[in-house]
């Protein structure tokens, strides 16, 4: 959270949920306004499927021909609720056809998949017919909140995690694409160890700056 | 100088803006009706094209939050909310999204947006209509909001709150739509956070807020016959507010009115009066005053309407209250 890479086009990641739906909508706006071929997407779980501005935000996308694609990574949980506790019915992948938005549903785990419906929606966001909505289901390794998997603080899910650990992303993509995920995994995870050092020689800053910021100049 | 009215001078400030830079559009609702701002946005649409004049359905967090977005994106969108009553479903773009923004990333980053809400009061239109819920956004750090009482500063502040790199919140009061006066016909800003003096007096203070700075003059006016001569200053930027130019002129008279349209518990006026008290206390000769609306809803009757909302008279008597005379007593 507090992440933003403004030149790899993310403008910024925000804790609210659904609270960035609309503002990608925005993007989308700002694209058609100004001509050019870009592409908002708004990556959110599916617990923002049961906020309010979600479906505004359909409609708003549908109705101006947005080029914007809703990328809901379906990970079966709401923190420690379940799908069922929260709905009637497994049909999230729904959620835009009553604005008129095409849903798909994909395995989130299967990078091949993923790329197609992604590659679809693009084409038709590029082409002015509007905004796409996509349903990745996958599966949340980590807890709600932190690094553990939750069954420390007592959540211990429905007992699904062993198996989906099984069914790894990377470790299938990488055979997908016939890497040596022994030799590149490993070239990786120096890089992640050297930027966690990094970040912990690093300093904390240091007090007495309140207020900066809070307004821009 | 040409003269204009408020709601005329708040159109050419959006004709100037739309004209000048390809960055500014609008969205919000009623914004192709032909009577729905009121006349302050009327054939926009037409001489700017719907593309950049969007009217938009019932769905202000949304819109709000797009119109957040699309300035994070390089624009200067204009959301438009015909009623301040409206903007209360679009709290999580404004305070969570917009107002949190530059101090989240750093100030890597802002919102240059301006939220424009009309305060729409009277006419029996009762309790969800007829809300000044200004002092709920003065409440929230990296929000501005500013409240024009005069056409110069309608049309100042919104081409001053569009070039901002902050959120801005507009509000205006329909109330004040047919006050005339100078408007300079080029683009101007009036500086946010500047409060203006609009009669000069040694006596007592009069912080007057939107309808409530016009309502002082009035009040000015009956006061100066009977002998009480009062200084008016129109605040016109809540957030940030003169505090410089409001304390000068504490010391100077020593007996502060602060006459605001919202409610009293917790409103504007309590913030200024707390600031007034505590920065100014030793050269204060009573205390600060507060007229408000009274802490309930805007009743929908318009026998009760005349009640509720104040008028001259109840800053004449708060000012006689501050100089020590009995109310209702002959000057």
């Amino acid at each position: 959270m507090h992440l933003m890479a403004p030149e790899q086009g993310i403008p910024g990641t925000v804790p609210i949920v659904a609270g960035t739906i609309p503002l990608a909508a925005g993007a989308a706006l700002a694209y058609k306004l100004r001509g050019e071929t870009c592409v908002a997407v708004a990556f959110f779980g599916d617990g923002a499927l049961e906020e309010g501005s979600v479906h505004e935000t359909l409609n708003l996308a549908a109705l101006y021909k947005l080029p914007m694609i809703f990328v809901c990574e379906n990970n079966l949980y709401s923190s420690h609720l379940h799908w069922s506790e929260r709905r009637v019915a497994d049909n999230l992948d729904q959620a835009g056809a009553f604005h008129s938005v095409p849903g798909a549903r994909v395995d989130g785990n299967a990078i091949e998949e993923v790329y197609e419906a992604t590659r679809q929606a693009v084409a038709r966001a590029r082409l002015g017919a509007g905004p796409s909505f996509i349903e990745c289901r996958t599966f949340r390794w980590r807890g709600h909140v932190g690094a553990s998997s939750d069954e420390d603080v007592g959540v211990h899910r429905r007992g699904e995690l062993a198996e989906w650990l099984e069914y790894d992303p990377i470790r299938r993509a990488a055979e997908k694409l016939a890497m040596d995920l022994a030799a590149d995994g490993a070239e990786i995870d120096r890089e992640i160890e050297r930027a966690l050092a990094a970040a912990r020689r690093g300093s904390l800053p240091e007090a007495g700056r309140i207020g900066e910021h809070v307004c821009a100049s | 100088m040409r003269e204009l009215n408020y709601v005329q001078a708040i159109h050419e400030a959006h004709r100037q803006a739309m004209a000048a830079d390809r960055r500014v559009f609008l969205i919000g609702q009623g914004l192709w009706s032909p009577w729905y701002a009121g006349g302050s946005l009327e054939n926009l649409d037409r001489e700017f094209g719907r593309n950049r004049v969007l009217d938009s359905p019932v769905s202000e967090n949304a819109v709000t939050g797009m119109a957040v977005g699309a300035a994070l994106a390089g624009m200067r969108p204009i959301v438009f909310h015909p009623r301040l009553d409206f903007l209360l479903l679009a709290m999580d773009p404004v305070i969570n999204q917009a107002a949190n923004w530059s101090y989240l990333f750093a100030g890597q980053s802002s919102v240059p947006l301006v939220i424009r809400a009309v305060i729409n009061r009277g006419g029996e239109q009762g309790a969800q209509h007829s809300q000044a819920l200004h002092a709920m956004f003065m409440h929230v750090p990296g929000l501005k909001t500013v409240m024009p009482a005069t056409p110069a500063d309608a049309k100042g502040l919104l081409l001053a709150a569009i070039e901002d790199p902050n959120p801005v919140l507009y509000i205006d009061d329909r109330w004040l739509y047919s006050e005339t006066g100078p408007v300079p016909e080029e683009i101007y800003r009036i500086p946010i956070g500047e409060a203006a003096v609009r009669r000069v007096g040694r006596d007592v203070t009069i912080v007057g807020i939107s309808w409530m700075a016009a309502q002082a003059l009035e009040a000015a006016d009956v006061l100066a016959t009977q002998g009480i001569d009062a200084e008016v200053i129109d605040l016109r930027s809540l957030k940030p507010w003169d505090q410089v130019r409001v304390l000068d002129s504490a010391r100077k008279t020593g007996r502060v009115i602060v006459a605001d349209p919202g409610w009293r518990t917790a409103g504007a006026a309590a913030e200024i009066a707390a600031t007034v008290a505590a920065e100014a206390f030793h050269d204060l000769h009573a205390p600060v005053e507060r007229v408000t609306l009274p802490d309930a809803p805007a009743p929908s009757s318009r026998v009760e309407e005349q009640a509720y909302y104040p008028r001259p008279s109840a800053i004449v008597e708060a000012a006689w209250r501050a100089l020590g005379r009995r109310v209702g007593a002959a000057a």
